[in-house]
């Protein structure tokens, strides 16, 4: 492993990668260990890494995959099967609790990051890329391999989606832990 | 919350305002850990399984030959009516046992092994131990079931707490989450033993039932012998599971060849007596004859005395004879003569004592010694129940 390269990138975007894994799987160990990964497979492909995407979009979308290797192996395990996990369209649940940094928050920001585990799993890659991330429209394009207009498509969609849950929860049951 | 209306904007705005979530590590911890660990994962052999088969088909022929040998010299000691000290130093209760187990006959190899492990020439048994509670203050036990000529030798490691909050997101990693991330890292042979990990397939777990995913082409079901080995190898490493799901990659039960459709495999220890195993390179180990369930505990310690073929050895102590009394609650080992455990090889006396632990712990019931010289040896005190061991056989960590 290139020390320098470690260094170099741990200090731009390890931070920002971290806290994406974290609040995909919301528990702080379990995302310390697909950090892990990440790296792991940083290193392994740091040869072969073309330029062609910015440094940026291509370690977050190794952390992409990680966390969806993980979604997929969680289901294997819960359905006892090995059927075709296909996460743009399943839902990506943690069964864990809300980060600590999250159950700060006021109930209806805590409401709407519940909320976001009843989207589809592109939906909410999505909603936590631009919004959590602050990555723009060609980042998320990139990082997720699609065109923009699918990013946009996607991005209008989980916000309609978050808003009919939301308003037909009426604040009632979704606020249980 | 009272109702409240959403609205786009609204629901935008405040996803804005998230938080930033940090990771509180340190730049070195996450350098270190990526240094550390980074280990270089065996890949399953396909085999190994065959490997196996042939083993066991050895071992099993060996085991024939001896088990038809001593019976010959057995009914013929008994035609000639010749005398065996071993036979004689059986109790009452252990005479049915003794119908199924075989006697050592004084010109059999297997006599000579069993003699060599007590008295003054054991002096090079190697010290294997097993592991007891007050060994887990602050590190998690490992067990796994490793294989040596088809045997299943159940093996224990203690890993640092440090280390396991270091490898895993929760405090008590499951069996199956430890066999997922060291089993690949096991260096067997290095160990002393054949190569058979990591299993083929994947490993999970839902609560406390585990389940096996084979590919189609594994090979575990080789010959009986291949299927005793996988299944004792299983038992023997995730002992916290209630059972395990031997499943197809379509989510079916595995079908295996002789067999049929696999049955889940029960994890709930089997009531067996411990033997006493020397590996090819010379370590002595704790090992149940699993060929032989016993309906009580009395039956079984008194099986001890002999060994029940080439392979496994009575730990018994030269020339000691004992009587085993069992009630409801608990079991009593008398000495039939004052037993001066300083007179003989401190781990022939240990590992005589593991296995009555071993085999007492097998019938959950608390065992005693009774008619030593000395009440206290090392650190066990023989006016209490022998401690219970948590797990046999005891290797060290760190793997590498």
């Amino acid at each position: 492993m290139n020390d320098s390269v470690f260094h170099r990138l741990y200090d731009e975007y390890h931070q920002d990668v971290f806290q994406f894994l974290i609040y995909l799987v919301k528990n702080r160990h379990l995302s310390e260990d697909l950090m892990h990964e990440v790296y792991i497979r940083v290193f392994k492909a740091y040869d072969r890494f073309e330029g062609k995407s910015s440094e940026k979009t291509w370690l977050f979308s190794i952390a992409k995959n990680v966390a969806i290797d993980h979604f997929r192996k969680a289901a294997v395990r819960q359905k006892h099967s090995m059927e075709h996990f296909d996460w743009e369209t399943q839902q990506l649940v943690s069964p864990e609790k809300i980060p600590e940094e999250v159950s700060l928050l006021n109930e209806d920001k805590i409401l709407l990051y519940k909320t976001l585990d009843l989207c589809t799993g592109d939906q909410k890659m999505v909603i936590i890329m631009r919004f959590f991330q602050d990555l723009s429209i060609a980042e998320t394009a990139e990082v997720l391999g699609w065109t923009e207009g699918k990013v946009k498509t996607t991005q209008h969609r989980a916000i309609k989606s978050l808003r009919e849950k939301l308003s037909s929860m009426e604040g009632g049951e979704a606020h249980a832990e | 919350m009272p109702n409240k209306q959403w609205d786009d904007d609204q629901i935008e705005s405040m996803l804005k305002e998230f938080p930033q979530i940090k990771d509180e590590r340190s730049k070195e911890e996450v350098y270190m850990r990526l240094n550390q660990v980074a280990p270089v994962k065996k890949k399953p052999k396909r085999w190994l399984p065959f490997l196996v088969a042939a083993l066991a088909f050895i071992t099993v022929g060996v085991l024939i030959a001896s088990i038809i040998s001593q019976n010959g010299m057995n009914s013929a000691s008994d035609s000639s009516g010749s005398e065996s000290s071993k036979d004689e130093a059986v109790t009452s209760d252990a005479n049915n046992v003794n119908e199924q187990a075989i006697p050592e006959a004084e010109s059999s190899e297997g006599a000579s092994s069993i003699e060599s492990f007590g008295g003054e020439e054991s002096g090079e048994a190697s010290g294997i131990q097993a592991i007891y509670e007050d060994d887990l203050n602050g590190n998690t036990l490992f067990t796994i079931g490793l294989n040596e000529n088809a045997f299943v030798i159940p093996v224990s490691f203690l890993i640092p707490n440090e280390q396991i909050a270091q490898d895993f997101s929760q405090a008590s990693p499951s069996s199956i989450d430890m066999y997922n991330r060291y089993a690949g890292q096991l260096d067997e042979q290095a160990l002393g033993f054949d190569e058979y990990h990591p299993l083929l397939g994947e490993l999970s777990e839902n609560g406390r039932v585990a389940e096996h995913v084979l590919p189609a082409d594994h090979q575990y079901d080789m010959a009986s012998a291949s299927i005793e080995v996988y299944t004792r190898t299983l038992q023997e490493t995730f002992k916290d599971m209630d059972e395990i799901r031997v499943i197809d990659e379509q989510g079916n039960p595995a079908e295996f060849d002789q067999v049929g459709a696999m049955e889940p495999i029960l994890t709930a220890p089997e009531k067996h007596a411990y033997y006493s195993y020397t590996a090819a390179d010379g370590n002595v180990y704790s090992v149940p004859d699993y060929g032989m369930v016993y309906e009580s505990a009395s039956d079984a310690l008194a099986a001890l005395e002999n060994s029940p073929n080439d392979f496994l050895e009575s730990s018994i102590l030269q020339d000691v004879e004992y009587e085993v009394v069992e009630n409801d609650e608990s079991i009593t080992i008398n000495f039939s003569e004052p037993l001066d455990f300083s007179s003989f090889d401190e781990q022939a006396v240990r590992k005589m004592i593991e296995n009555f632990s071993l085999t007492a712990k097998s019938f959950e019931k608390p065992v005693e010694l009774a008619g030593m010289a000395q009440n206290e040896w090392q650190e066990f005190n023989f006016q209490e129940p022998l401690p219970v061991p948590e797990a046999p056989n005891e290797l060290q960590w760190p793997l590498n």
